[in-house]
């Protein structure tokens, strides 16, 4: 906060203590009350209102009002809910009038001046016409010379709108093209490690974040909603007001630690251990929760030792297999004009029941039928397939897990470890917040099934107050495929990693076979900024692409190394719909202002590429949001609620997930969609996230079991930790969601410039301190910067707060160091399994 | 009537989400700010105090306390700034304002009041906030109003009403019925530099 006196605070000192009755518990939650919103902001004068929300990769998804003066934004406060404790937005909500307003917002389309290299910052602004036409005669020549598929479209997450933002336009053009639509590759980890468990797939695992006022113990394991979710934090501090337990596991002492009841320090990168041993200690001293086990997980079900897969009607008996496969055989015939996805429903839909041993009648039955069922034990069919009981199966596997070697990993003591475990145990529900600091590990998912498991073991699943918080998601899903999928339908290839794009890039190749990428568009996406070792993007994607166009709003790290650069509009500037996240809600966006200089939506920009390239019966003259919005709309699930456009204007915002006045509960609300509705302590069918041709055939037979796998490179046994002593993590701020508002003038004022921040202890022996610059290195590239020395850093980490773009460090940029891999199983970024050294910067 | 705030330091994250909202509402010129959130702990912001790992951190958000018994209204050689008698907010008058500064050195509290050294200055060229909050001037000392625009139309102050936390409590300290006294009454708190006799209208719930 330049020339604000910020740290000149000698009165705080000597703050006088007035002398109050310290009635802590009578006046505390009886404040409720006082959370009750009074109502949303009424128009000043000369002030029209519009209903917006904001629509970033943030935690929240805030319904924001703008207040529109002569045609301009110049306000934007908080818009109410049905329940108002999901009312409000952060400092980052209200500055966006910053962004639209932005002194170094993109105006025009601009395109690189020929001769001059990549990043040289050398532009030419064109028109509307001849941006659109270069970039259709790019793609009809590479279409020409290399097929479709060496265009892609890479989204990630700039923009949740239906209509203008990762879900809109741009899949139908690639679907008509039969180009690909990469995948994002981002905090895809978590969910799916705890999809092995809940099948809950890559983002339904969370209950509503008001479900924690019925727990007893929240652990904030490895996030720190006090910064990036402060919505969510505010529901955890008012059940800490009522006295549930608030308990914060992370590598470093982030704010939300600092306001926890208790801070639980870790080594990163080993929580996965962590878990499994305290899971195994619950089964070694039976504190396993029985009665859950038994009723609602898959503790039972036989697993074949031949094909390591659950005994069902579906391979078991003979007859009974043949029939299925005539079932499978049938529905994929009948299936098959509307597409993989619909293949897949319809063979899930066949139904299948699992076989379980009986010991009161010492046979094989039907889970249903069983009065007895065996948790351990070897058995086998008549005709002979050997079986073993899954939960019998997961306790010898987590028989290896020892007190002793996660107290080594973590740095904890043993005797901690076995406290923390039975308190754990004993707790009556328990709500685990993550969102992704577990996550951005190669060995992420692990870290996640192995949490998965342990809230399975001690029942703190599918009940009021317990199971995941942190990305509460919509249950409610509309019809995309539907805006996607039309009559000139080439292909919708939307499972190559975006992560893989620099290695696709750089060899032309993929999976060892010829793969030519030659034009790449980003939109929502910042990719040369968000992807793990960006000397990767750098050095081996750009340079061996052909042509890259990139439309957003701000000139950003990818903005600036591509060929066309096309003017977006704000979020404030076109009509849009999204749903929320850590809500029940869908907000409807009016068009509150017009689109700024010469920007243009999404939808318009694919509109009018679609029409350059022949597909003039995809993108027709006169659609807009009326015809998008129908097609989203006209699925069961939306019919169901009732949802239309028109509603959308009436009503602005409408529960789509949920019951007003209760908390979802995931697998309580809505039965899980496993095997019979149990969780899974043995996982039948593990599959990757995306299946892009890789070969897996030395892991399948690995990932039906919860397992520990160390990290990549962070780990404490790792040999590089003698060269890079430091484990590099990348906390996220309060004033920046990813790459997004980091030029905002207004916010830049409070937070002005990228900090490396450092325990004392590590400064010390290297000499600096705080405002000296450093350079932040390791064999992947490095970064010059201010040194923070912060004791909320435990001594082994550097924390450089994500998203700073490159030109605002001295040298480098923040992304180079961290980790480029990723699991083939989950295909997630991995960034914080990084290491790291630091030095005195000498220029 | 004495207007005033009930800060709640246990629930306060020092997000500065009432400092931005305070801000634009007020279209506060480029480099200013009337609220700000300061970190209790290290020397820089979100630093705490002490050693990894039993270091502590918390925030406080200070502006204009609004006192009882206001230093800077005793020393105002022209009575731009002043006690508001009806409602106890502390005013100050931007066209009766000489730019002497005395206020700002007889306040305690560092940093609540700012002076226009130059014409003020804006990132956009339009005016932010509240089309009725008075226009800011060069040469003229400016500080926390208590959204004196507001209070005209009966609404809360913008810092309150955007609170992220819900740790902002404002009304009447007089009214023993109004949810600020209660909060005084029932919380321990504490005043910012007590011992000075200012009698501030801002308690922190502790």
């Amino acid at each position: 906060m330049s020339g604000t006196n910020l740290t000149r605070r000698s009165f705080l000192k000597t703050t006088g203590a007035v002398a109050g009755a310290s009635c802590l518990a009578a006046g505390s939650f009886g404040a409720l009350r006082a959370f009750a919103d009074d109502g949303d902001e009424k128009p000043g004068s000369g002030e029209q209102l519009f209903n917006c929300n904001c629509r970033s990769n943030c935690m929240g998804s805030c319904r924001l009002l703008a207040h529109v003066r002569d045609g301009k934004i110049v306000k934007l406060s908080p818009g109410g809910y049905q329940e108002p404790g999901y009312t409000g937005c952060c400092l980052k909500g209200l500055s966006y009038i910053e962004r639209i307003y932005s002194p170094t917002r993109i105006q025009y389309p601009m395109r690189r001046v020929d001769g001059t290299e990549r990043g040289a910052g050398q532009w030419e602004r064109v028109t509307w016409d001849e941006a659109i036409a270069e970039i259709a005669q790019k793609m009809q020549d590479t279409i020409d010379q290399y097929g479709p598929k060496a265009i892609a479209f890479d989204a990630a997450s700039g923009n949740y709108g239906y209509i203008n933002g990762v879900y809109g336009l741009f899949p139908r053009l690639a679907a008509c093209l039969g180009a690909i639509k990469t995948a994002a590759c981002y905090d895809y980890a978590a969910g799916h490690g705890i999809d092995r468990v809940l099948g809950t797939g890559d983002w339904q695992y969370c209950n509503e974040p008001n479900s924690v006022l019925d727990s007893s113990m929240v652990v904030v394991w490895g996030t720190n909603p006090v910064f990036t979710h402060p919505h969510s934090w505010r529901w955890i501090q008012w059940a800490k007001e009522k006295g549930t337990k608030v308990v914060t596991i992370d590598p470093i002492k982030s704010a939300t630690a600092h306001r926890s009841d208790e801070y639980i320090r870790v080594n990163p990168g080993h929580d996965g251990y962590l878990a499994l041993a305290m899971a195994n200690y619950v089964i070694e001293h039976d504190l396993v929760d029985w009665d859950f086990i038994g009723k609602r997980s898959n503790g039972a079900f036989l697993v074949r030792q031949d094909t390591k897969r659950h005994l069902s009607t579906a391979n078991w008996p003979a007859e009974s297999a043949a029939a299925y496969a005539a079932a499978v055989a049938a529905a994929k015939e009948k299936y098959a004009a509307q597409g993989a996805t619909a293949v897949a429903a319809a063979v899930a839909a066949i139904p299948v029941d699992y076989y379980v041993w009986d010991n009161a009648t010492g046979a094989i039955t039907l889970i249903d039928d069983a009065q007895d069922p065996a948790m351990e034990g070897s058995f086998s069919t008549p005709d002979g397939i050997a079986l073993d009981a899954s939960y019998g199966l997961l306790k010898e596997q987590l028989s290896q897990y020892s007190i002793a070697e996660a107290a080594r990993l973590t740095g904890l003591t043993e005797d901690f470890i076995v406290e923390f475990t039975e308190r754990f145990a004993a707790e009556r529900a328990v709500s685990v917040n993550i969102t992704y600091g577990l996550d951005h590990f190669l060995n992420g998912y692990q870290n996640t099934w192995a949490i998965a498991i342990l809230m399975a073991l001690t029942g703190n699943l599918a009940k009021p107050g317990a199971g995941f918080t942190g990305v509460f998601t919509t249950r409610w899903s509309p019809e995309t495929l539907g805006l996607w999928v039309t009559k000139e339908y080439k292909g919708l290839n939307a499972t190559i990693p975006f992560g893989l794009m620099p290695e696709i890039v750089a060899t032309q190749s993929l999976n060892g076979k010829p793969f030519p990428m030659k034009v790449m568009v980003s939109y929502c996406a910042n990719p040369a900024s968000n992807l793990g070792g960006q000397r990767e993007f750098l050095d081996r994607l750009l340079p061996n692409l052909d042509y890259y166009v990139v439309i957003d709003m701000e000139m950003t790290d990818s903005a600036r190394y591509a060929d066309m650069v096309l003017p977006a509009t704000s979020w404030y500037e076109v009509e849009d719909i999204r749903a929320g996240y850590n809500n029940p809600y869908t907000i409807y966006q009016e068009k509150a202002i017009e689109p700024l200089y010469e920007s243009k939506p999404d939808s318009e920009i694919a509109y009018l590429l679609g029409r350059a390239l022949g597909f003039e019966a995809s993108f027709p003259e006169g659609d807009g949001i009326e015809k998008w919005a129908a097609i989203l709309f006209s699925n069961a699930a939306s019919k169901a609620k009732g949802l239309s456009l028109d509603r959308f204007r009436q009503e602005k915002v409408i529960q789509t997930t949920g019951t007003p006045g209760e908390a979802y509960i995931t697998g309580m609300t809505d039965p899980f969609k496993t095997e019979k509705g149990r969780v899974r302590l043995y996982t039948d069918n593990p599959k990757p996230r995306l299946d892009y041709g890789q070969d897996l055939s030395d892991r399948v037979d690995g990932e039906h079991l919860v397992y520990y796998r160390d990290p990549e490179e962070c780990g404490i046994d790792n040999p590089l930790a003698e060269k890079y002593p430091l484990v590099y993590l990348q906390e996220h701020s309060r004033f920046r969601v990813h790459t997004q508002w980091g030029r905002v003038p207004l916010l830049r004022e409070l937070d002005p410039e990228p900090l490396a921040k450092v325990n004392g202890k590590d400064a010390a022996e290297r000499g600096v301190t705080t405002d000296d610059l450093v350079e932040v290195y390791n064999d992947r590239g490095h970064c010059v910067v201010k040194c923070l020395v912060d004791e909320s850093i435990a001594p082994g980490v550097v924390s450089i707060p994500k998203g700073w773009q490159r030109d605002q460090f001295i040298e480098g940029g923040y992304q180079e160091m961290s980790q480029p891999g990723m699991d083939p199983y989950p295909s997630a970024a991995s960034f914080y399994d990084a290491r790291v050294n630091f030095r005195k910067w000498e220029a | 009537m004495r207007y005033g705030f009930a800060i709640d330091t246990k629930r306060c994250i020092g997000c500065h989400t009432c400092s931005t909202a305070c801000r634009i509402e007020n279209n506060l010129p480029a480099g200013m700010w009337w609220n700000r959130a300061l970190t209790e702990g290290g020397a820089e912001m979100d630093t705490p105090a002490g050693e990894f790992p039993d270091a502590t951190m918390s925030y406080l958000t200070v502006a204009c306390q609004h006192c009882e018994n206001p230093a800077c209204v005793k020393v105002c050689p022209v009575g731009a700034t002043y006690k508001d008698p009806e409602t106890g907010v502390v005013r100050q008058d931007y066209d009766k304002c000489i730019g002497c500064r005395m206020c700002m050195s007889a306040c305690p509290y560092n940093g609540v009041r700012s002076f226009n050294w130059e014409e003020p200055s804006y990132v956009v060229d339009f005016a932010m906030g509240d089309a009725d909050v008075p226009p800011h001037q060069k040469h003229v000392v400016e500080k926390c109003t208590m959204c004196w625009h507001r209070l005209a139309k009966g609404e809360e102050p913008m810092c309150v009403k955007t609170c992220l936390a819900r740790a902002r409590f404002w009304g009447d300290l007089d009214d023993p019925e109004s949810e600020v006294a209660k909060l005084v009454r029932e919380r321990s708190s504490k005043q910012l530099l007590a011992d000075e006799g200012t009698k501030p209208s801002v308690y922190y719930l502790v």
